[in-house]
Formats: structure tokens, C-alpha cells, sequence
């Protein structure tokens, strides 16, 4: 690998990141968008369903609901919200058509050792589960269910940008991950300067997400993070270990050792948790098979 | 079909219309800014917190002119990691262009901007952007971004709009300021007139009462008083005396040492009256060296005692005037309110004050330096007129 100026890398990524706009979609569904787009008879929900479940997409909207000029009290945290306040239905429907329209974000040319769909169902798993489980949060702890879904899909957003802006590289350092069997953290700290959680955040100020989100996109993997959103950051460092173990494993065994501490934080029934756990395994296997036909449609 | 066109047509149009969206998004939060009671740097600290929330910028700074100064001086400046006290080195300091950079805004007036700064310490462009109120310059911002040619005629429309703003925002909040400033100063003079005012008319009321000489009460206040006192008496039965008293040949100190020396005078007599009197006792200068004393609940008895007591201490003091020592006496007349004829305190009152007046005039003629009691001089009266 050739040793760059890392602080020239830094400073080039800060750069590009900070001017992005968008990205291009990354969920099988949003190609749903082209071929519904014509249709008048589009609801707002199911504009939503297919926002919502694409990091791009999702992330883009919801950022853009919340500038300023739209004159928002509180954050909007949920699509439906960026819709029905700030942007209305034409405005999203373009700017979610224009993404999908930038071309499925093709990660399979340049960085094929990147699991872009392994990525998307871990997102949106991690999102379920998370709002799911803000539901049954102790009432005084107050974890807004929309937050707790956003943080979920978001919260590795940081690894689109790097796959998209330096595929080659990118491939480079998954492999070296598998290989020598070191944190793709680390591998990004040392060659790039900057980490797929500090790239994300950086996106996600550039987007204005609402603040919440982008601590949770900063610390997730720091298990010492203790700030003005730790439980929420707990929250979604446990349901992203969850969602790893699930999909290395496809069932919910070997609880991660972070289960305890967020029981115990949220007041949640261990019961509880598992009939989430169930009702999510049978969403992530409808979901999944979905993603199969559409691809292959 | 060929959708590139679209796509690239859309990326350009989505491409502006986001940044005009946060162009607008930064003008509505500056136009949110509460800008009473805070002052013109807090102000202009987060105009430039908010610039960088909504525009890709890396470093911005704004200059004003100092009040009378004619050199810019930086106020404020912000960097993309929002941490101003360690700011990448390369902001430590402005290089050279940047500086011209500046000067040039000073001398046009006009936007002026580099597209690529040479050297290794620091690349990319930069724009200096006026800042207007009224028409005046009041300062310049700055602002840099790291990749070259970054400041397109859009993005540099959108700077200067925001600038109009914040300097009318500044203009504003001046003005608020200085006619705050003028509000307070002029209420601040008015407090001090009413207080003179207030002064003078508790002055004037005083003098009105109060002789200046001799700091004793004058006539406006003895007879109310003195009235008053009497009609009291005559309801409750109660004695009621009145002394007029006369300082013996004062003229004379007057002309042989002065009206200096004659004011010490009245005023060593008049604190020798105040300490020898009761607190009910009403006390006052009637004319030059007359005094008069109205002595409530007190019989003729009882102002003879009053009477004799402040007749030796008068004749007790003494003044050094020209190398001499010069001592004075006086006269006293006494009546009390028995010997009236009148049961009408107003008519009583002139009535005790003609009695005492003649006991007095017996004192002048027999000798000075004594009193006299009216029911004295009447019998002696009484005895003269059987005698003719």
C-alpha cells in the first residue's frame, strides 16, 4: 500500500465530504422509485417506506427538512415529518427521484470486497430493532422512537462516503480487515487520518441531521462515550452488535455483553426484549427475501 | 434511453438549489437573532457560527474599523472544527494576500477575492466581502476555503446578501445602543435638575420660615405657630406666656465694628436663645434685634424664671472684635395670656404682644438690662393715673 501524507488525505476527504450533496441510493427499493414515480397515485407513505429505508435517501431528506429555512421549532426526525412540515410531497419525490436516478450506488466495479447489501439489511436492521426497542424505554428516559430508527439506519453512514469517494483504497483496507484481522477503524485511522465514524459525522453536520444522530454516528463504537445522548448511543451500539451477530449467525444467540448494561439503563424486561427479537426475526426474513426479488427483478 | 443528461442536469440543478437553500437557511437564523441587550461582538461571533453551518467554508473572519479609527481590526473568527483557540495552524496568522486582500476592499469598497494562494503554508481561495451600514464601509469579512476557485459568482452573491444583512444588523444595533446611551444620559441630566430643582424649592420653603442670619424662625412661622399654641391654651385653660426681647444699643456694635461683627453677634445670641428654650417653646427674630418667644404652658411666674436665665446668660458673652472685648445686655418684656381682655386667640395674641411690647419700652426707659412683667407696669400704670 503507498504511504500517502495523511494529513493531505485528511484534509482532501474533510473537503469532498463537507461539499457532498447527496449519494447515491444504496437500498434495492429505491430503484422501486423509478418505476413509481410517474404514478399519481403515489401515497406519502409509501414515499415514506422507500425513503425510509435507505440511509441516502432517508439521511438526504430528513437533513434537508431541517435547514433552517424551513423554520423548524423542533428537529424533524422522521420522513413523514420532513414531508408533511417542511418539504412537501412534489419536492421530495424529486429529490428522492434524482438519487435513485444518479444510478444504484455501485460498489460491486471498484470495491467489490464491500457487502453493500449486507450493509443496507444490517442499517435497516439496526433501525427496526432500535425503535423497537425505544418503545419499551422507561417513559422518564425519553427516546423519541423516530430518533431512535434515524440513529439506527444512520449510524454507519460514514462508510458510503469513503466506498464511494476511494473504492479502490476502500477495497484495499476490507481486505486487509479480513486478512489480518484488524478494525477497519484502525486501518482507517492509520492510513487515512480519519475513521469511517468521524467521516460520518462530518456528513451528517453537512446534511443537518439533527444533532442527536450525529453523536450517535460519532461514538457508537466508543463503549467509554459518555455524553449528552449516551443512552441513545447505547441503544444503537447494542442493536448494530445485535444485527451483526444475527446476520453472521441467523439467530439470536450470544447475546453481546452491552445487553446487560442496556437492560439495566432502560428499565426493559429481558421478556420483553426477546418477543422484539422474535417479531424482528420474521420482519428481517420477509425484508430479506423482498431485497432478493427486487435485485433479481 | 440515455439517461446521463438528466442525470448530469439534475445534479447541477439540485446541486444549486441546495445551496441556495443554505444560503437561505443562514439569512432566516441571522434574521432569528435577538440583538437587544447583547453586545456588537457576540453578535458578530455567531453571524459567523452560523455561515459555517450553511456554507462549505473553512475559515471565516470579520474585521471592523474601531470607533475613530481608520485600521480594521479583527473581531471574530471562526473554523470549520468550531474550535477557535486551536485553529489548524494555517489560520494562525493571515498571510500577505489575504492582508492585500483586505486593503483592497478598504480602497474599492467592492467584493474582491483570490482564486489560488501560492506557497506552502497555505492553498485554496479566499474572498474578502464589505461589510455596508448606511454607506459607510464598517468592516470586512473574510473568508477562505481550501480548494481552489471555490468562490463561483453564485456563491459569492450569496456571501455579499449575507453581509448586507449582518451590516444592517450591526447599523441596528448601534443605534440601539447609542440612543440607549442618549436615553440614559438624558435621564440621568433630568434626575439631576429635578434634584437641584427639589433642592432649591426645599431652600426657598425654608427661607420663607427660616431668618438666614440666624437660622432661627422669622414672623411667617411664629404667627401660625404661636396661634395656634395660644388657641390650645385657651381651650385647655392653660397658662400661656410671651416674651419680647431687644438686644440694648446694638446699633452701636453695628456702627463702631461692622455689620460683620454685628451678624456674629445675633447669631452667638440666637444659639444662646436655642439652647436655653424648651422644644414647645416657638422662638423668633421679629425684626433686626428683636426677638420674640411664646412660652406655652407657662405662667408669668415661670417666664420670669425663663426670663432672667437668658438675660444673665446674654450678658455673659463675650466677642473679640478690633482688640476689645464687647459684651451686650437686654431688655425683656413679659405678659401672659390672663392679663388679656380678649378670649379671641388672634386678638388675644396682638393684645399680648402690645402688653409685652410696653413692658419692654418700661425696661428701655428704666435702664435696660432687665425684665418686665406687663401686670407690673399696668399696676404702676393704674397707680400714675389715680396719682394724676
Amino acid at each position: 500500500m503507498t504511504s500517502l501524507s495523511t494529513q493531505t488525505v485528511y484534509d482532501d476527504i474533510r473537503l469532498t465530504v463537507h461539499g457532498m450533496q447527496d449519494l447515491p441510493a444504496i437500498s434495492p427499493m429505491s430503484t422501486k422509485l423509478l418505476s413509481v414515480i410517474g404514478d399519481d397515485r403515489l401515497s406519502i407513505h409509501q414515499l415514506a417506506d422507500i425513503i425510509r429505508q435507505d440511509a441516502s435517501l432517508g439521511g438526504r431528506i430528513i437533513g434537508l427538512a431541517n435547514a433552517a429555512y424551513f423554520g423548524q421549532r423542533e428537529p424533524i426526525t422522521s420522513v413523514e415529518d420532513a414531508i408533511f412540515k417542511a418539504l412537501g410531497l412534489r419536492l421530495t419525490q424529486n429529490m428522492a427521484l434524482g438519487i435513485a436516478l444518479s444510478g444504484p450506488f455501485n460498489s460491486q466495479v471498484h470495491c467489490a470486497a464491500f457487502d453493500m447489501h449486507g450493509f443496507w439489511l444490517k442499517a435497516v436492521l439496526t433501525a427496526n430493532l432500535a425503535q423497537s426497542l425505544s418503545r419499551l424505554v422507561r417513559s422518564d428516559l425519553r427516546i423519541d422512537v423516530d430518533i431512535a430508527y434515524l440513529a439506527g439506519l444512520l449510524h454507519e453512514l460514514g462508510l458510503l462516503p469513503l466506498v464511494y469517494l476511494f473504492p479502490e483504497q476502500m477495497n484495499t483496507f476490507f481486505t486487509c480487515r479480513l486478512t489480518r484481522h484488524e478494525h477497519l477503524r484502525e486501518i482507517l485511522r492509520k492510513e487515512l487520518g480519519t475513521d469511517q465514524h468521524e467521516v460520518g459525522a462530518w456528513l451528517a453536520m453537512n446534511w443537518q441531521i439533527p444533532p442527536a444522530i450525529v453523536d450517535v454516528i460519532a461514538h457508537h463504537a466508543d463503549p467509554d462515550y459518555d455524553g449528552e445522548h449516551t443512552l441513545l448511543v447505547l441503544l444503537v451500539r447494542c442493536c448494530s452488535r445485535w444485527a451483526m451477530l444475527y446476520m453472521e449467525n441467523g439467530v439470536w444467540d450470544g447475546l453481546p455483553e452491552e445487553t446487560e448494561t442496556l437492560l439495566e439503563y432502560t428499565g426493559i424486561g429481558r421478556s420483553e426484549m426477546l418477543k422484539v427479537l422474535k417479531q424482528q426475526h420474521v420482519k428481517f426474513e420477509a425484508m430479506e427475501s423482498m431485497a432478493h426479488e427486487l435485485v433479481e427483478s | 434511453m440515455d439517461n446521463q443528461p438528466f442525470i448530469e442536469a439534475y445534479q447541477e440543478i439540485n446541486s444549486r438549489f441546495i445551496k441556495l437553500l443554505s444560503s437561505m437557511s443562514a439569512l432566516r437564523a441571522l434574521s432569528g437573532f435577538e440583538i437587544k441587550y447583547r453586545n456588537e461582538g457576540e453578535i458578530i461571533a455567531d453571524s459567523l457560527a452560523v455561515l459555517l453551518d450553511y456554507h462549505e467554508l473553512d475559515y471565516v473572519a470579520i474585521f471592523m474599523y474601531e470607533e475613530h479609527k481608520h485600521t480594521l481590526k479583527q473581531v471574530a473568527s471562526k473554523c470549520w472544527n468550531n474550535d477557535e483557540k486551536h485553529p489548524p495552524s494555517k489560520y494562525n496568522g493571515l498571510c500577505d494576500r489575504h492582508q492585500d486582500l483586505l486593503a483592497q476592499v478598504e480602497n474599492t469598497g467592492e467584493v474582491q477575492q483570490i482564486n489560488q494562494i501560492p506557497g506552502e503554508e497555505f492553498s485554496g481561495s479566499a474572498s474578502a466581502i464589505p461589510i455596508h451600514g448606511s454607506d459607510t464601509l464598517m468592516g470586512v469579512f473574510l473568508a477562505c476555503h481550501p480548494g481552489d476557485e471555490f468562490f463561483s459568482v453564485t456563491n459569492e452573491r450569496n456571501l455579499l446578501i449575507y453581509c448586507n444583512f449582518l451590516g444592517q444588523m450591526i447599523m441596528n444595533n448601534r443605534l440601539l445602543h447609542s440612543m440607549d446611551d442618549m436615553v440614559s444620559e438624558r435621564t440621568q441630566q433630568l434626575q439631576r435638575a429635578l434634584n437641584e430643582a427639589s433642592e432649591l424649592k426645599r431652600r426657598y420653603e425654608e427661607l420663607s420660615i427660616i431668618d438666614e442670619l440666624t437660622q432661627l424662625h422669622n414672623r411667617r412661622f411664629f404667627f401660625p405657630e404661636t396661634l395656634a399654641g395660644l388657641a390650645q391654651a385657651i381651650r385647655y385653660k392653660k397658662p400661656f406666656s410671651l416674651l419680647v426681647m431687644d438686644l440694648d444699643h446694638f446699633k452701636i456694635i453695628n456702627d463702631r465694628y461692622g455689620h460683620v461683627m454685628g451678624d456674629e453677634v445675633l447669631r452667638g445670641i440666637a444659639a444662646t436663645f436655642k439652647a436655653e428654650i424648651r422644644d414647645v417653646d416657638i422662638l423668633a427674630r421679629f425684626g433686626g434685634e428683636e426677638f420674640v418667644l411664646a412660652l406655652p404652658e407657662t405662667d408669668e411666674r415661670g417666664a420670669m424664671i425663663m426670663a432672667e436665665r437668658i438675660r444673665k446668660k446674654i450678658k455673659a458673652l463675650r466677642w473679640q472684635a478690633e482688640g476689645r472685648e464687647i459684651s451686650i445686655t437686654l431688655t425683656i418684656g413679659i405678659t401672659e395670656f390672663e392679663n388679656c381682655s380678649s378670649q379671641d386667640h388672634v386678638n388675644a395674641l396682638d393684645e399680648m404682644i402690645q402688653q409685652a411690647d410696653q413692658a419692654l419700652y418700661h425696661g428701655k426707659d428704666n435702664g435696660r438690662d432687665q425684665f418686665n412683667t406687663y401686670s407690673y407696669i399696668a399696676c404702676l400704670m393704674d397707680t400714675g393715673e389715680q396719682a394724676k
